[in-house]
């Protein structure tokens, strides 16, 4: 009787098997038209001769959005690709394929560094569309845009639905939900198949991998920099990045002494400021504090006077070029991690200006 | 003259008053000793975590929270009794996001001067004496209470929204300036502030007791006031100033705190049960820096868990004693 039960049982396993199989089979009948290193949040990929766009879902890892580009990718007459971007780093990754030219809306000139983009909104060949959230739906149609590529706090695009009636693709961008720099960095590739420059996209990225990687055995073999802490207080707490975060990654890579490093959480972490005196008065750096001048540092956070780091003036942000860091700091991940090692590493005489860092004064 | 169950209160208070204060300066998250105190009073040492941490951090804030309760609370006594309402209160009246609006005006303009000390405390005193004049303008038109509350709604919502267009158009850096300050802190203050808030406060409690006359006149309405000899409108506009005074510092100095004003003179009258205005001026005083003590003590104790900016706490605290107020005037 137990055998007769037992039947069945196989039977099933090896249904169960077979269609795993199937699956398998199916899954590999598309094929990944990009290889895609470090970024988790998205796929490039072949089926049936469609080149398939996929947008995995930051917290679950599921695919979120499926979208066809074939349309930019055809060999003759490929669409021209026209785009709305909503982000500062979304400009810095068009432009840095040289097609800044094809961004014809963005949310906030104020926010907007690139001299292309500057120079277009002044011919009126680029339209300010303002929140994301608020964003007017006539104003994006007049802008002739095919593509709006946005930052997905919200999940779905407004108007979304009428948008894509019109032929307007909207793509959430999350390379701000990547982990690794060279994530971040690797939605070039995204850009790259939509501006039909796949391999000048895949050139350049394998030069900053190549880049970024060499800065990081360097530092790995020096000594371990002197303590650094991070962030600022805004309101009653102060923000840091934690330690398995995006500005953490970066300063391990540097072999920063970071000393939040082995804090859990990929956000940031909220401190009172006693806490963040006390764990860092003695430390030697500070980094990434939102100011450009010591001044405008003390009148953001009074308190900042009783820092050993802004007593001995080694307070360093990204202010240099202004908006420039936003816009293109997630595409140079190397030129970031190179400033972070001089500042940190000064026995390696890296002997480099800083690029996006300055000391503040 | 000050009754006898007055000074029962009153002594109540003043004990109770210093004990909250070193409970406060013992609260936060970071363990400190009495010798982290006295070192920091009698033996300075600036490479001392334990004293910059008691000088610097938590003296500061027990000071501020006892001074902006203090004054928020006088501040909407006056309101209170200049309007003859109850609701009223620099928060609820518009004054506080006049206040506002001149410091986001001020902030966002780019100008340097105006991001100094002194460029947002003048902002914010300015701002709240055009809008306080705004709205006493306001009260000779309207005809009852509940108008004159509207009124003041309507202001404080259209300042909100030049608010609003001043950060869509203004510079990043500039704008988290103004947020930051938006926000409410009592910790943004530091040990050389003090002396500032404490001179222009103790100007504006003292112009305040002046008028305790004045103002015992006007609680039995202006009319009354007039036959008693005195001057109201110059009062009203005295009224207007100190109050200005007294709400512009504090906003300056620690964003706009919300319900304080409104909240704790109704309790001062609940617990002191007179019409008498020196005694509800010392009862404010008292009730509202025991008030913001222990709203901080509060946030200090729930760090770990939870993080409340202290005027998200003052709104959790005040909106339902408003509720209160408002139902048992109706019943």
């Amino acid at each position: 009787m137990k055998k007769l039960l037992i039947i069945p049982f196989l039977l099933f396993i090896s249904l169960s098997c077979g269609n795993s199989t199937t699956s398998v089979q199916q899954d590999s009948e598309s094929s990944e038209a990009s290889s895609i290193l470090y970024a988790k949040h998205f796929k490039i990929s072949v089926k049936e001769k469609r080149t398939i766009l996929q947008i995995m879902d930051p917290e679950t890892g599921s695919v979120q959005h499926e979208i066809d580009i074939s349309s930019f990718k055809e060999v003759n007459n490929p669409k021209q690709a026209s785009f709305v971007a909503l982000s500062s780093t979304h400009i810095g990754m068009i432009s840095k394929l040289d097609e800044a030219n094809k961004i014809v809306g963005v949310s906030g000139m104020q926010y907007v560094s690139n001299a292309v983009v500057k120079a277009n909104f002044k011919q009126k060949k680029v339209i300010e569309l303002g929140e994301e959230s608020t964003i007017p739906l006539e104003q994006i149609i007049n802008s002739k845009a095919n593509i709006i590529i946005y930052s997905g706090f919200g999940k779905e695009f407004p108007h979304q639905k009428q948008l894509e009636k019109l032929g307007i693709i909207c793509i959430p961008n999350y390379d701000w939900k990547e982990l690794h720099p060279l994530g971040k960095a690797e939605w070039i590739k995204l850009f790259g198949v939509l501006l039909n420059k796949e391999q000048a996209a895949n050139d350049y990225f394998n030069h900053i991998e190549k880049e970024y990687k060499a800065l990081k055995e360097l530092a790995k073999n020096s000594k371990k920099s002197d303590c650094l802490f991070s962030g600022n207080v805004f309101g009653d707490f102060w923000y840091t990045p934690a330690g398995e975060s995006f500005n953490a990654q970066i300063f391990k890579d540097a072999n920063c002494a970071y000393a939040y490093e082995n804090t859990k959480g990929i956000g940031s972490l909220s401190l009172t400021l006693e806490e963040v005196l006390q764990q860092n008065a003695t430390c030697k750096y500070w980094m990434n504090p939102g100011a450009s001048t010591l001044d405008e540092l003390k009148q953001q956070n009074p308190k900042a006077v009783f820092f050993e780091a802004f007593k001995k003036n080694n307070v360093y942000c990204y202010s240099r070029k202004g908006n420039n860091f936003w816009e293109m700091s997630a595409i140079e991940p190397h030129k970031v991690l190179s400033d972070i090692i001089q500042v940190t590493h000064p026995e390696m005489h890296l002997e480099k200006p800083l690029y996006f860092y300055s000391q503040l004064k | 003259m000050i009754q006898q169950k007055h000074r029962i209160l009153f002594i109540v208070c003043a004990v109770l008053l210093p004990l909250i204060a070193f409970w406060h300066l013992f609260a936060g998250e970071i363990v400190l000793t009495i010798n982290d105190l006295a070192g920091s009073l009698t033996n300075y040492d600036a490479t001392n975590t334990g004293h910059i941490i008691m000088r610097d951090f938590r003296f500061p804030r027990m000071s501020m929270a006892m001074l902006s309760g203090a004054g928020l609370s006088v501040a909407g006594l006056l309101m209170q009794n200049l309007f003859n309402n109850p609701l009223a209160g620099p928060n609820i009246l518009g004054i506080s996001t006049g206040s506002s609006l001149f410091v986001a005006l001020s902030i966002m303009t780019g100008i340097s001067i105006f991001t100094t000390n002194f460029g947002i405390l003048s902002s914010a005193l300015i701002g709240a004496i055009v809008f306080g004049a705004i709205i006493l303008f306001f009260s000779i038109f309207a005809k009852s209470h509940t108008s004159l509350l509207l009124i003041g709604i309507m202001i404080g919502s259209f300042s909100s929204a030049f608010v609003s267009i001043i950060q869509t158009y203004s510079d990043a850096q500039e704008l988290k300036v103004f947020v930051m300050w938006a926000m409410g802190s009592l910790q943004q203050v530091t040990f050389e502030q003090l002396p500032i808030i404490v001179a222009f406060l103790m100007g504006g409690f003292l112009l305040c007791f002046t008028l305790v006359r004045s103002l015992n006149a006007l609680a039995i309405g202006s009319d009354n006031a007039s036959v008693l000899g005195i001057n109201v409108k110059q009062v009203r506009l005295l009224i207007i100033l100190v109050t200005a005074i007294l709400t512009g510092v504090i906003t300056a100095f620690c964003g706009p705190i919300a319900f304080v004003g409104l909240a704790v003179p109704n309790l001062a009258k609940i617990l002191f049960k007179t019409q008498n205005h020196l005694t509800l001026i010392i009862a404010c005083i008292f009730i509202g820096s025991i008030f913001m003590l222990l709203c901080d003590i509060c946030i200090q104790l729930l760090d770990s868990h939870i993080h409340l900016p202290i005027n998200a706490l003052t709104s959790l605290i005040g909106a339902p004693f408003v509720i209160f107020i408002i139902l048992k005037k109706l019943t």
